[in-house]
Order: structure tokens, then C-alpha cells, then sequence
């Protein structure tokens, strides 16, 4: 049983490193500025921000309003959330255009 | 041996993915006052509990988090704890560690790290989001699951075809094992918060979260943990230990309940390999031999209601959460605990809430001598506490 875990383990430790690897691979050369959209499928891309901030921004804590704070301040608190609540990249830009049109 | 090269071998190819990301940076944000990129958030809590023991204002606690971002790829967060319990101001480092993003979903994490293992300690346990003012069992300082350490980590989201997951993946100074030198009653114990790095191996571990539904309702997550714990050249040194999770995740509005629905829960398993351990206590040579297989879990379920007008009730919020925790038989920690909490929080806005809680905890074993029946104990306790997040 306890090898079984192993092997599970280091096959889906390979399994990431491997994603992440080809990710990085594949996307290197593209900018930060929200046209990374490859390989997002096309319904994440017609969702709109204030659609992502409302189904996303819940799941751990309570949703904070676009009026909470300032542009600045959201561009800060955004990539705060994109890495640490690991949104994706386009995830984040979506949200945050929203805050900023609506705060 | 194995350890080593893995981190030389990832620190490789962390270094080539700076360099190739270093081609293309040239986006460091100019800090003009009052633009700056940096923010002083954080939260501050106070408890009160009660139950047939004790009657006690518990402790209060104020815990700062400093975020700043130099620029679009590199961030920093540090949360400091100051805790005033028992006429005593305890400082702690809860985490302080930055990001670097490698790729838009691929950042780097180093420092000290809240351990992505399940989702209650990364993600769930500062007061303005934890629904109780309780952890679950096995959820704590002391407890049998990791929550920081010192390390670094891979970690973003992305997709698969259709469906998103994200991943983190990390490696750290790990966890030891208690030889019963400094607590006889918990040897053979995982010990998760070791000031120092006991040995040459590092914990390699993963989480990987997949969502299932396109609105992001559900995500499931799967974690594992690797490492071993003994003592550098001690009898010990060979333990290893296997600790594995799921956790769930399901939020979303259910119109037919008119409220929102907040299901979060998670099932640990920690697997330490067998030894026999030999502990002197009042001179007397003591042998504890047992299989070292310990679980806990929690599933909690939340109810904020949307329906109506009335601002008093969509402010309220229902919870409730039990919690299990079994640890090995024969040894000296032997213990078979439950937990139910009860909770009615009222929240004055995103971030700051009163939260009341009933807690019945029932204990079983404990730390039984030989031939004494193992303690049963039920403690019920009231609990009120006000968090606020700034
Ligand atoms: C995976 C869980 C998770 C999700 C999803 C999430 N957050 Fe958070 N958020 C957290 C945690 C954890 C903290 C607390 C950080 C701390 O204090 O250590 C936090 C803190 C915050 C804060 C306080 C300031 C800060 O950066 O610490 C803001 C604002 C915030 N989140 C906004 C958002 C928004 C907007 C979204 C949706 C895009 C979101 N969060 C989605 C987990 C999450």
C-alpha cells in the first residue's frame, strides 16, 4: 500500500513537473499583458471580469467589492491573489479591469 | 544523496528560466508617492471562551501582513503574528517569502511558506475567512499536519483541455520525528515546526487542485508529502514519512436555498514507517513498538442566506463542522478525538465579522499508562470571537 503511495506520488510529482515545464516552454516569448491566451479555453475567454470576480472571489473568503480600494491598490492586492490563490494570469487581468472600471 | 540532486538540478533550471526571463524585463513599476507598490494589510482577532473549567477573554492577537511588488515578476508577502496570551507578547513569523513568475501561470516561491498540503492552513485559517473561531482537529502549532516552513515551491494554475487545475509543487527543510528525549509521552510523533533542519534530506511534496465545473464551483485537490525524520547519524535517521490529503471545495449560490453554500472539508493521512522506540523515563528503560498510522479530517458546511430584504439577516451566517483525529494505538499519544462546532457568525462587512461557537469535543485515550482504561472526556465549549481584516 505504502509503495503504491510512492510510486503515485513521484508519478504525479513527474506529472506536474513536466506541465509546468511545457507551459514555460510554450509561453516563455509571450508578454504579461493579457494576450497569453493560448491554450485557454474559449469559454474561460468569453467570461467576463465582473463574471470571474463574482464565481471566483468567493470560493475562499468573502467577495470584496470593487469600492474596497483603489486602482493601485488593486493591482497590488490582484497579483497578491493570483499567486498565492493561484488564479491564472488572464484570470487576474480580467478581474482586475473590472475593479478598476468599477471602484 | 537523491535530495541533493534534485535541488541542485531545479535550482539549474530555475536559474536558466531567470535568464531567459531576464531577456524580456524591463517593466520594474516606478514607486511614485502615494502610487507605491506597497500595502500594509492584515487582520486582528480577540476570543472569549467558556466552558465547565474555565471562563477566560483567551487571547487577542494582531497579525500584520506587508505585501510589495517591485515589479510585474517579482513579489513579496510576509505576515508577522503578535499574540498577547497569559500577560506574554508571542511574536511569530507566519510566513515572509517572494514570488518570482518564471511564465504568466509558473511563479517561484521561496522563503518561508505556509505549506500548500490540503487547503486549510494555506488558504483557510486567518480569522476573517476561517467560518469558526476553532480549528479543526489536528490543525495547529502543535498539531500533525504542516503548516510553514522554510523552502521553495513551484506553483501557478492553468488548464487542461477544458477544465483548470493549479499545482504547486516544493521541497523544504521538512519535518522530525520526537525520540522521546524531550517529550517521552510523544515519541515516535511527527513534529512539523523544528526550528532547526535535522538532517541532509529535504520533504518533497505536491498539490494539484482540478475544476471540475466551468463556473469554478468545485475544486478538488490532492497532496502529498514526502520526507524523512530522523536525526542526522542518529538510530532513527531512515523514518520516512508519507502524509497525503484530499480536500473540496464547493461555494456557490443555490437559488433553491435562497443562500449561498459553502462546502470545504479535508481527509489527511499520515503514514510514518514502524521503529521501535526506547525511552528512558525515571530511569526506568521504556520500549514503544507500534504501527505509526495517524488520520484527521473535517468537512464543514456553511449557509449565508441572499433572500429577502433584510440586510440583518443576509449578514448572518450558519456553520457547521466536525472534525475527527486518530492517532496510533499503543503509542503513548494513542487518542481517537472528535469535534462538532457550531457556529452563528454576523458579518459587519467582507472582513469583519462576530463569529459565536459551540464546540463539543469528545477525547477517547490520551496519554493512558499500562492497564489504565483509556480517559474518555467531553468538553464543551462556548466560544465568541470578533476578527477584522484591514
Ligand atoms: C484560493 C483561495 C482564494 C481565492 C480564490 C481568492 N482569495 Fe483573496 N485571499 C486569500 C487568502 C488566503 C488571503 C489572506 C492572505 C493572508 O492574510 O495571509 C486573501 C486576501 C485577500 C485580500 C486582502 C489583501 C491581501 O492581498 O492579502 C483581498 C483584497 C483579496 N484576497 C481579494 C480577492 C479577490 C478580488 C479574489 C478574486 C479574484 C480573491 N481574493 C480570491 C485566498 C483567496
Amino acid at each position: 500500500m505504502k509503495k503504491i503511495n510512492k510510486y503515485l506520488f513521484w508519478f504525479l510529482a513527474f506529472g506536474f513537473t513536466t506541465l509546468v515545464f511545457v507551459q514555460c516552454a510554450t509561453q516563455k516569448n509571450v508578454s504579461n499583458s493579457g494576450e497569453n491566451k493560448k491554450g485557454t479555453p474559449e469559454y474561460v475567454l468569453q467570461k467576463s471580469g465582473v463574471q470571474i470576480w463574482a464565481e471566483s472571489c468567493i470560493r475562499c473568503h468573502n467577495t470584496a467589492s470593487p469600492a474596497t480600494f483603489s486602482d493601485v491598490e488593486w493591482e497590488v492586492a490582484l497579483t497578491h491573489m493570483k499567486l498565492r490563490a493561484q488564479l491564472t494570469q488572464l484570470e487576474a487581468q480580467k478581474v482586475l479591469e473590472f475593479m478598476k472600471s468599477a471602484n | 544523496m537523491k535530495n541533493k540532486y534534485i535541488i541542485s538540478s531545479a535550482s539549474l533550471i530555475i536559474l536558466a528560466a531567470l535568464q531567459l526571463n531576464a531577456q524580456s524585463t524591463s517593466d520594474t513599476t516606478d514607486p511614485k508617492p502615494g502610487n507605491s507598490r506597497f500595502m500594509l494589510r492584515g487582520y486582528s482577532d480577540a476570543t472569549f471562551q467558556s466552558n465547565d473549567e474555565e471562563s477566560t477573554f483567551g487571547n487577542a492577537r494582531f497579525i500584520p501582513v506587508f505585501l510589495y511588488q517591485q515589479s510585474d515578476k517579482l513579489f513579496y508577502e510576509g505576515e508577522l503574528e503578535f499574540a498577547y496570551e497569559d500577560g506574554e507578547v508571542e511574536i511569530a513569523i507566519e510566513y515572509a517569502n517572494f514570488y518570482y513568475s518564471l511564465a504568466p501561470n509558473v511563479h517561484l516561491r521561496a522563503g518561508k511558506i505556509l505549506v500548500p498540503f490540503g487547503i486549510f492552513f494555506d488558504r483557510l485559517h486567518p480569522s476573517w475567512i476561517n467560518r469558526l473561531p476553532t480549528n479543526p482537529l489536528g490543525y495547529g502549532h502543535d498539531g500533525l499536519l504542516p503548516t510553514a516552513d522554510l523552502g521553495i515551491e513551484l506553483r501557478g494554475a492553468s488548464y487542461l483541455g477544458n477544465m483548470k487545475f493549479n499545482y504547486s509543487l516544493y521541497t523544504t527543510n521538512g519535518p522530525r520525528i520526537e525520540d522521546g528525549e524531550g517529550e517521552a509521552e510523544e515519541v515516535g510523533m511527527i513534529k512539523h515546526e523544528s526550528s532547526l533542519d535535522n538532517n541532509n534530506n529535504k520533504s518533497i511534496g505536491g498539490r494539484l487542485g482540478i475544476f471540475p465545473l466551468k463556473d469554478q464551483s468545485l475544486e478538488i485537490g490532492f497532496s502529498a508529502l514526502s520526507a524523512k525524520l530522523g536525526d542526522r547519524d542518529s538510530d532513527l535517521e531512515n523514518i520516512g514519512a508519507f502524509l497525503y490529503a484530499i480536500d473540496w471545495t464547493f461555494v456557490r449560490k443555490l437559488s433553491f436555498l435562497g443562500g449561498i453554500v459553502d462546502l470545504k472539508g479535508q481527509l489527511n493521512f499520515i503514514n510514518i514507517d514502524d521503529q521501535t522506540y526506547e525511552v528512558e523515563e525515571d530511569s526506568v528503560t521504556e520500549t514503544y513498538s507500534f504501527t505509526n498510522k495517524s488520520n484527521t479530517s473535517f468537512f464543514q458546511l456553511g449557509y449565508r442566506p441572499t433572500f429577502g430584504n433584510s440586510q440583518f439577516v443576509k449578514n448572518l451566517e450558519l456553520v457547521g463542522r466536525y472534525s475527527t483525529l486518530n492517532t496510533p494505538e499503543e503509542a503513548p499519544w494513542e487518542t481517537e478525538s472528535s469535534q462538532l462546532t457550531l457556529g452563528l457568525n454576523y458579518w459587519i462587512d467582507w472582513r469583519t465579522a462576530i463569529k459565536f461557537a459551540y464546540q463539543m469535543e469528545n477525547i477517547t485515550g490520551g496519554h493512558a499508562e499500562d492497564g489504565e482504561e483509556p480517559e474518555e472526556l467531553d468538553v464543551n465549549t462556548f466560544y465568541l470571537q470578533w476578527t477584522l481584516g484591514f
